[in-house]
């Protein structure tokens, strides 16, 4: 049996959970009285007011929008989230500073390419393709 | 009159209000402020309260206007702010019980028959009010608007397992407070 049947049946069995007599007191209950005829006057003047307000605008794109909710909180919620976000950056760069710290200065040419057994590092040949670039790079404005 | 009164299904009329046209958002005022009406005088028991809370329902539509999305109906989406409105509504006031109802216009001629009916609601409504405030909802959708579960889930922003057993708690409880009414 497919999930929704099985839905649909327990929900039927769930429904038929209430006695039918007081099922039938829910369901005789008299009519809410319709609505005052001056609701939707009143709902659309304070509509009105909105819209002159400004209150109602379109949605701001990305940070505008963040900032914009920032606005409208109150004092202690922006303190904490301008603190927040300060200790976010501070974070950020000890992080940075930390990470540059680490990097070990490059080991010159001559050692590297004793270290992996490269040959290539040896100095061009003249006319070869590095000789080449040597020339290219030095017409270089 | 702006665009709103050529426009047929209400997640169009949306699309106009999001657009800036207020006589589309009259149009869906009026087309819905009875349901959203009933779901909150169901809920709350007055008057005067429903009419508060009706119209916050509808200027919540209005500023949410421009981040609609019809990815669900749009009565699906009013009944789910109208239920968010009315939990509010149930954090922020305990519920009062009272004797009296409102006066309403009643056309029925027999003084007995209209004493009956008030006792009867007066019984549903302290039913209901003994309820939590989610219980009460759900079983307001269920039982007055017809809602399906799914419906009732996404309004509650709840499972439908959840709903479930919120709809079983809730019965279960009236069945005790409603017994002793004749049928």
């Amino acid at each position: 049996m497919r999930c929704t049947r099985v839905c649909r049946s327990l929900n039927a069995y769930a429904d038929g959970e209430l006695k039918p007599s007081a099922a039938r007191q829910i369901a005789n209950a008299p009519e809410p009285p319709p609505p005052p005829p001056w609701l939707g006057a009143r709902v659309m003047a304070r509509a009105r007011s909105e819209v002159l307000r400004g209150s109602w605008t379109r949605p701001l794109p990305g940070l505008a929008r963040s900032l914009s909710w920032l606005a409208g909180q109150a004092v202690p919620m922006r303190l904490v989230t301008a603190l927040t976000a300060a200790l976010a950056v501070l974070a950020g760069v000890a992080m940075g500073t930390a990470a540059s710290r680490a990097v070990r200065p490059p080991a010159p040419m001559a050692q590297s390419a004793a270290a992996e057994g490269i040959e290539w590092f040896d100095v061009a040949p003249p006319g070869g393709l590095a000789a080449s670039y040597a020339v290219v790079d030095e017409v270089k404005p | 009159m702006g665009r709103g009164s050529d426009l047929t299904t209400s997640e169009e009329l949306m699309a106009a209000v999001a657009a800036g046209d207020l006589a589309a958002f009259d149009q869906l005022v009026r087309r819905h402020e009875r349901e959203v009406w009933r779901v909150a005088y169901r809920y709350v028991g007055d008057a005067s309260e429903a009419e508060d809370l009706a119209q916050s329902a509808f200027l919540r539509v209005l500023r949410a206007a421009p981040r609609y999305r019809s990815t669900a109906p749009f009565r699906t989406y009013l009944y789910q702010v109208v239920t968010r409105l009315c939990l509010d509504h149930a954090r922020k006031h305990r519920p009062v019980y009272s004797d009296e109802l409102p006066d309403r216009p009643d056309h029925r001629p027999a003084a007995d028959e209209r004493l009956v009916a008030r006792e009867r609601e007066r019984r549903v409504r302290e039913a209901l009010d003994g309820l939590p405030g989610n219980q009460r909802i759900a079983l307001i959708l269920r039982h007055f608007e017809g809602l399906g579960y799914g419906e009732i889930a996404s309004a509650l922003g709840t499972s439908t397992k959840a709903v479930e057993r919120l709809l079983a708690r809730g019965r279960e409880a009236l069945r005790g407070t409603l017994r002793d009414l004749t049928p």
